[in-house]
This record gives C-alpha cells, structure tokens and sequence, in this order.
C-alpha cells in the first residue's frame, strides 16, 4: 500500500512537472521555430489587437515562425519579471523595453541590434536613435528598436471651457492665464485638472522643467545644471499651489493613473488632463471619446521669467523591443523588432493606437484629428529632452515617492523636497 | 519527552527527517548564508558581484529609508496591544453562550481566510480618497479621510485592518479554545460571589489563559515582522511616499525595484536578526510552558 | 444544563447589538465588491455604492475568459493539493521523527527546524529563484510545489512533533513488539491516530499555499501559469481594469476558500482549537 501511495505521488508530481515544464502557454506553439514575446501593452485593454494583426503578417511574410506573445503586467511588475529572467538567464527570445535607464539597466542581457538596422538606421529620428543608443551616447550600441516616441503635455475639454467662460481656442498660456482657468472651472463646477495619482505630478513637473532648462536639461545629468536652479523652485512652488488651491483634485490621488485617471478625463470628468502624446492617455485616445473637435492641447505653462517658452517635453524612443542574448533565435527576433518599428508594422501600430512613430518614414496619421495637429505643431517646435528616464534603473520609483512626500501627504518643505531632488540623481 | 526504552533508533530517524533536512539546507539555510555574503557585495541579481565590504551597512545607516522602514514596522508593532485587547474581549464575550456565537466566530474568520492578497486589493479599493467608505463618511458629513494617501493615516489603515481585523478571527478560534479549558468551578463560584463580566474577565479568564495569550503576543509579532508584504504590497505598494515603508517592503523595494540586491541583503540581515530574537523569544517560551 | 452567565439580560442585547455592528462593519467591504462586480463600468462611476439596479455579468466574462481567472483557479487547484500531498508526507514523518523516535542529533536538529519557522520569503527570495533557475525549474509546477513546501513544513512538522509527543509511547512500544519496522509503524499505526491533527495542518497548509505570494511570483513568469492569488495581486498593476472588472476578478478568488471554508468549516475550527489547546 506505502509503494502505491509513493507511486501515485511520483506520477502526479512527473505530470504536474510536464504540465507546466518550460513556461508553456495556451496556445500551443508548433513549427520549426518558436519566438517568445514578452510585453507590457499586450493586454486586452491595451494595444492586443493591432499587436494581433501585426504578428499575423509577420508569420504570413516568415514562414516557420510562430510567435509567442505574452502579455505581462506593466511597471514596475515587469521589470521585477525581466530581472527574475535575468537571473536565470532564461526567458523570452524578445522583450519590451522602456529606453534610458531601464534598457542601459539591463544592457548585459540585450544584444546589439545595429547590424541589423543598417539600412533604415537613417528612417530613425536622430534624437530616438540616441535614446536606444546605451549610456544615451550616438554610436554606442543600440539594443532596442524604438517603436514610439513619447512626452507629456496638457489636454483640455473645449466644451467645459466653453461652459466656463474660457475661450476654447486660446488654451492658458503663462502661469497667471493657467491659475485663472482653473479658477473659472472651479466655480463652474468642473474639476479643474483631473488626477491619477502622483503620474499626474510627475508629468505635470516634467513638462514645466522642459522650459525651466530647455535643451540644457541633459546637464542634469553631468553637473552643469541643478534643480536648486530658482525656476525648477517656481515651477515647485506652481504645483504646489494647484494642489493647494485644490485645482489639481485631491481625492485623485488614490486613484491609479493608468486606466481610471485616463478613463475619468475621457468620459467627461474635468477640464484638463496632464496626458501623454503616444500609447495610452492621448490625443487619439481622448478624441475618440470627447469627439475629435473638443480636445485641445497645449505642451507646457511659461513663466514670466524662463529662458524658454513653449517647450515639448519628448523621449525621443518610448518603447521599443529588445533582443535578449541567449535566445536562441536572434536573427528572427531581430527581424520581428524590425517588423514593428518600419513599414506595415509600425503604420498598423501607429494607425491603432495614435502612437507617434520615431520612424520618419511612416507616414503621419491620416485621419482628421485636430488635437493631433497641434502636437505636431509643437514636435516640429523647440523640443526638450525628457529627464526621466536618463538616470538609473529604478529611478522613477524614488523620484514618485519624494513627490508623494511633498505634494500629496506635505511632509517636505520645497526647499526639502529640492535638495532630496537633487540629491537623488547625484547618487 | 522521556521513553521507556533505552535504545536508540538507529538511522532510521535520519531517513524520516532527510526529505525536511534536505528541504530546508536548500531553501532556508542556504539562502540565509548567501544573503549574509550579498549584503556585502554590490549586486544586479545576477552578473557579476562586486565586493565592498560593509559599504552597503554604511549607506543604509545613513538612509532616511531605512529608519522610516524601521518605525513603521514598530507601529505596526504597537497596534499588537489593541488587537490583543480587542480580541480576547470578543472572545470572552462569545464565550458567554450568546446566541448565535458560532456563527459570529465563523463571520468573523472570513477575512482571515481570503488571505492577505485579497484583503489587500479589496481595501485599496475600499479605503481611496474616492471610495466607498469615504462615501459613507460624506454621507454622515464628514470629511474626506486619506486612508491611503496620508502617510501617517496609511500606516494606521495597515495596522488597524491587518494587525486588529484580520486577525480577529483567528483569534477568536484561538482563544475561545484555550478559554474552554478554563475550570467552570473558578469561573461559576465567581458568578455566585457577585462578580459581574470585566471582574471574571480580568481576575478569571485572563490569568487563566496567560500562556495563549503570551504565545499570541509572539505570533503577532512574527505577522508583523515578517508576514505583512503581500498586504502591503497589494494595498499601497509601501507608499504614499515612504507612509506604509516597512522594512519586509524595503527589503523588496531594495531588491526588486531598485534593483539593489547587495544593498537589499545588508536590510534583509537586519530583519534576519529581529526574526532571531523573536525565534529565541518563542523557544523559550515553549520551553517554559513544556516543563 | 445551563450556564451560569456573567452577563444580565439587559447587557445582553447591547452586546448582540454590539457584535452585529462588528459584523456589519467587517462584511461592507466585501459587500461592496460583490455589488460592483456586477455593475457595468457606466453605473459604477455613477453610483459605487449602492446595490446594482441594472445588475450585468460582462465584468465575470471578462474576468474569468479575458483575465483568465478560470485559468488560474485551475492552476491553484492542481498545484496546491499536490504541494498539500508532499507537505502533509514530510511533516508527519519529520513530526514522527522529533516526537517518538530516539537519536542523538534530536534536540539540536528540532531547535533548527524551529529556529527556521519564523524568516519571512523575502529574506529567501533572491537565492531560492537562484536555486530554482539552477534546477531549471522555473515557470514549472514542480519548482513553486519544492518551495513552497520548503518553506512551510517547519511549521506543520513543529506541530506534529508536538502532537506525536503527547502520544502515549506505549503505542509504539507494542508495535515494537510486534516486529514492525519503524516505517509500517508510521504508516499504519501512528498516522491514522493523528487524523486529527493531520487534517489541522492540511488546512494551515492549504491556506498558506493557496495565499502565497512573493516566491510564486518570481517563479511563474509564465501568466499562463500563474496561481489566483498571483492572478490578483498582479492585476491591480494592469492597464484598462476598472473597480467592476476588478471586483469580478476578486469574487471569483473569493469564492473557492469561501466554499472551502463552509464544507470544511466544522474541520478548521476544531483544527486550530486543537492547535491553540497545544500552544
């Protein structure tokens, strides 16, 4: 009887082991080869469907391929996973990636795609090539394709607007302009600036530094700038007024970003909204719901005394797909990230999502948005650099906590706040 | 444990523990002693290790993190007083033959049993700025309270539903066993000498159950210390700010959001020497109640 | 026969009123999420509150086929009875082992085992993925089942030892007698005694295994291996779930222990009163 009970456990732990041996997934791959797909916009909710269409033709155009396409969850969940993978230095042939410090992060177990964009390396925005570019440096090795490029700006519901007294085509220009609008559709009655979460803070001050330090924002990183810089303290100062004056809505700060503030701003709660120009949370998402003609967008607030005005905030790559060094196939992983960063790939993904492509060569969006038009205004303006992501793996987190502290619980002083700031990327 | 023969077994014990042995010597011991030589490395996780000595000891003395972490696990610690409270007080109240008790025990362990993954996720929605228990608040005038978006209110939004709620239940069970092995002739002669419900409570039913309640102390601190990160990270992942940062959540924070994992080991070997003495703490008291 | 009480009538209802305000307070949440799981998106941000008036499924749909709760639920209820089954073999033995048997090595080696009951997983995390990626069992139901029982058997081997120490050797001497190998007097004699503390610690176990969070979610890279409890602690992460959809996800984790708990629900409170009776 013992013989047969430790038989029996023997056989269900052998078949629970061949179960789920070797990550396998639903959808059971055949074929010579199998490509494994790691990605954090493959959800339902997310861009699964044109991912869907765009794998299809990559199979239909590479016979033998099969892609694997997994969807994980977003960050920083996926980064833990991609480290886990790290460490066993096992897990997909491709994976998504977040350029600047989360790919630099992770350069070891990247291989170099450069040989293999050769020929389109010219399509390539030079300020996306950068991005991809390890350390952030042209010429160094470029691990990841940029599939997008990203920054942040203001969206505002011309009709709330309108119903607040607020000419829905002359959107706030300098601070004074922006804290009269609030007022007036604080006693409209709209929300002044929907919230989710410290997202909002986070790239509310992203797209006032951009005009604090312009095109000088890379000498964060080296030195030559600080934020103990006077204006980097008013455009502080200017968001803790808003959180103050209870313009930027306090009870959104326990709500998620990604989707709810996204969704309460597209189904009509509250006149403006700090949005993000690819992906998720922009024009195209927004217009699709409020109608194309009431959204309007506007990139930054000008203070009397900045140096520079009208600043677009830009990464010049967003996300993008890297090829892992031990797959076993990285000629073909090579191949799908091509796929999806030129020609029909790329247009199919752009055309779905209004994701802004890097790649010059794919053709601008079509279809009659009107917010759309005055992003590319402003893209083809004076654009600066997003900050964020050039310092290390991880950063995000810590900076998001130190917002927290200061804007939304009020432990630290501004004066606090700032040097914690700085100290943080000086580190 | 005294036997009546004198022989000993042979390696037969050996071969019953050897599946435990090898068990532990891979997933606990071995783990405990890398983490010991990490906390001295500079470490990715994976790659290369750099050595640094007690460099990663330094930073964390000097990071505000890390004694944030500190003191929010210590109030997590002093709210084991109030749910000792809370919690042998219902207990003696069921105890008393209320109708219904049994149901109300079984009501009351459901949280418990949904686990700390659930728990934390129903309250991250329950307890937001716009939720429903803030809700409720506006409907009866009140204010908008910031269970989770004030740090010094999380901290205690941690305590109050993980450390009291949830472990009620539990407790119940717990303690209204041990109360059943309480002499009835102790407890009735009270009633008959005049005595009303907090006069046995305090002079009957707790000296009686000093060893439960002395061993429920211990397990409290054990959920503090080292059982509170599925909760955590499901209802406010540490924050807002460093608010809910305890030092389980800093050594994951650490580790798998920095990055950080020599660093990560230097706060793990800290934790490590609170869980000791907490081990010590229980050994001896089962040695006591043993003899 | 009737008990003397130290509460009067009056009191009494106070006290009823009291407890009910306790259960009332403890089942609002978990009411709340019941009534959002069944509200569409619109309602909800409309009305969170109040129960459902135009009550809809989609949110279980998608929860279910779309988030691939079923999925999960399925995971869960393959890998943890089968880590239940290596669990309850190496606690009893273990627990045999400390509470009848004789060698020298017992004292010091139970010390350790109960020395190791206490270190929280992520203490462990980083090396026991090492470990796992070494063995190359990662994403696999074996690599989660090894470590999970690894690290949860010190606890039920502690609580057998005890159990089995309180047995009368008398037992074990007449098998002795009898000829029996150390192991028939396990299996046949020993662990049919202890049923009922057996049946304590599989449902610990269960419990713990079922919760587990932070090794299932290093090993289990695979989402389409993932556990429920790993399903919904990660989906609060997720882009485009909203608090129906959400609260649909939580229902469905909800329902199996619930279900466990009202079949099982006599064996667990006599389990831990019995454990609470041992200290």
């Amino acid at each position: 009887m013992i013989k047969k009970s430790i038989l029996c456990l023997i056989l269900a732990a052998a078949i629970t082991a061949i179960a789920f041996a070797g990550g396998s997934s639903e959808a059971a791959p055949k074929g010579p080869v199998t490509l494994t797909v790691w990605d954090f916009k493959y959800g339902p909710n997310d861009a699964q469907k044109p991912m869907q269409q765009i794998d299809a033709l990559f199979m239909q155009r590479n016979p033998g391929v099969t892609v694997n396409h997994v969807a994980q969850p977003g960050e920083p969940q996926y980064y833990q996973i991609i480290q886990a993978a790290a460490s066993a230095n096992q897990g997909p042939d491709v994976a998504m990636f977040h350029p600047g410090a989360r790919e630099y992060g992770f350069s070891d177990i990247l291989i170099d795609l450069t040989p293999y964009i050769q020929d389109i390396k010219s399509q390539f925005t030079p300020a996306s090539i950068a991005m991809v570019s390890i350390g952030g440096k042209v010429g160094a090795p470029i691990k990841v394709l940029p599939m997008t490029m990203q920054g942040f700006g203001i969206y505002y519901n011309k009709d709330y607007f309108k119903k607040a007294g607020l000419d829905p085509e002359q959107p706030p220009k300098t601070a004074a302009q922006f804290l009269a609008a609030c007022e007036k559709l604080k006693a409209a009655g709209i929300v002044p600036i929907t919230v989710g979460q410290t997202y909002t803070i986070d790239f509310l001050l992203r797209c006032l530094v951009a005009n604090d330090f312009g095109p000088n924002v890379a000498g964060l990183k080296d030195g030559s700038v600080k934020y103990t810089d006077p204006l980097f303290r008013e455009s502080v100062e200017f968001v803790k007024t808003l959180v103050d004056k209870g313009y930027l809505e306090k009870d959104g700060f326990s709500r998620p970003y990604f989707m709810d503030g996204i969704n309460k701003f597209a189904d009509g709660t509250g006149g403006m909204f700090v949005g993000l120009l690819s992906d998720v949370g922009n024009w195209k998402a927004f217009s699709d719901k409020l109608g194309a003609n009431n959204v309007g967008y506007f990139p930054t607030i000008n203070f009397p005394d900045s140096k520079y005005t009208d600043q677009q905030v830009a990464q010049g790559a967003g996300i993008g797909y890297g090829v892992m060094t031990w797959s076993k196939n990285q000629k073909i992983g090579a191949a799908y990230a091509r796929f999806y960063t030129t020609g029909d790939g790329a247009r199919i993904y752009a055309g779905a999502t209004g994701a802004l492509s890097p790649n010059t060569a794919v053709s601008g969006f079509e279809a009659d948005y009107p917010a759309l038009k005055t992003v590319q205004q402003y893209l083809k303006g004076s654009l600066a650099l997003d900050y964020l992501p050039m310092f290390y793996n991880g950063y995000e987190d810590d900076a998001n906590r130190l917002c927290d502290r200061m804007f939304v619980t009020g432990e630290l002083t501004t004066d606090q706040f700032i040097t914690e700031y700085q100290k943080l990327i000086t580190k | 444990m005294r036997h009546q023969g004198l022989e000993r077994d042979g390696i037969a014990p050996y071969i019953f523990l050897s599946p435990l042995l090898a068990l532990l010597a891979a997933f606990i011991l071995y783990p405990v002693v890398m983490n010991l030589v990490a906390s001295l490395t500079e470490w990715k996780g994976y790659g290369p290790m750099k050595w640094t000595g007690l460099a990663n000891y330094r930073g964390m003395i000097a990071d505000q993190a890390f004694w944030t972490s500190i003191s929010n696990t210590g109030i997590l610690v002093c709210y084991i007083p109030a749910s000792t409270l809370v919690t042998v007080f219902v207990a003696a109240l069921l105890r008393e033959g209320l109708r219904g008790w049994q149901a109300y025990r079984a009501i009351f362990y459901i949280p418990n049993l949904l686990g700390p993954v659930i728990i934390g996720v129903v309250f991250s929605i329950y307890l937001r700025d716009d939720g429903s228990l803030n809700l409720l608040i506006k409907w009866a005038g009140g204010p908008t309270v910031r269970f989770l978006t004030s740090p010094s209110i999380a901290i205690n939004s941690v305590g109050m539903v993980q450390v009291v709620w949830v472990h009620l239940g539990f407790g119940l069970i717990y303690f209204l066993a041990a109360m059943n092995g309480i002499d009835q002739g102790v407890y009735e002669a009270a009633l008959i000498d005049g005595a009303r419900f907090f006069q046995t409570l305090l002079h009957v039913t707790v000296p009686s159950i000093r060893f439960a309640i002395e061993f429920w102390v211990v397990f409290n601190f054990i959920e503090v210390f080292a059982r509170m990160f599925s909760y955590i990270y499901t209802l406010t992942r540490g924050g807002p700010g460093y608010g809910t940062f305890t030092l389980e959540y800093g050594i994951f924070s650490q580790g798998f959001e920095k990055f950080r994992v020599g660093y990560s080991s230097a706060w793990s070997m800290v934790l490590f020497l609170f869980c000791a003495a907490i081990s010590v703490l229980q050994i001896r008291l089962m040695r006591t109640r043993s003899s | 026969m009737k008990k003397l009480s130290a509460i009067n009538t009056g009191p009494r209802v106070l006290v009823q009123l009291f407890l009910l305000l306790l259960v009332f307070v403890s089942i609002l949440p978990l009411y709340n999420v019941i009534a959002a799981s069944f509200k569409s998106e619109n309602e909800f941000a409309v009305s969170p509150f109040f129960p459902p008036r135009s009550p809809t499924g989609e949110n279980f749909v998608y929860a279910a086929v779309t988030a691939r709760l079923l999925r999960f639920a399925i995971n869960s209820l393959i890998l943890v009875p089968i880590g239940l089954v290596l669990y309850l073999a190496v606690c009893v033995t273990a627990g045999y082992a400390f509470g009848k048997m004789k060698f020298r090595l017992k004292r010091p080696l139970f010390l350790l085992v109960l020395f190791l009951t206490i270190f929280p997983q992520l203490l462990l995390a980083t090396q026991v993925f090492k470990l796992i990626s070494l063995l190359h069992l990662t994403n696999t139901g074996l690599g989660v089942i090894l470590t999970w029982v690894a690290y949860f058997s010190p606890f039920g081997t502690y609580i057998m030892t005890t159990y089995f120490t309180d047995m009368p050797y008398e037992l074990v001497e007449a098998a002795r007698m009898d000829g029996a190998s150390p192991l028939r007097i396990l299996v046949r004699v020993m662990t049919p005694l202890a049923m009922p503390m057996i049946a304590t610690i599989a449902i610990i176990g269960f419990q713990s295994m079922w919760n587990e969070l932070p090794f299932s979610l290093l090993i289990l890279q695979n989402p389409a291996s993932r556990t429920l409890t790993l399903g919904i602690a990660m989906m609060r992460g997720e882009y485009g779930i909203g608090v129906p959809a959400l609260s649909a996800a939580l229902v469905i984790a909800m329902a199996v222990p619930l279900v466990m708990f009202l079949i099982f629900q006599r064996r667990v409170t006599l389990g831990v009163t019995a454990g609470a009776i041992k200290g």
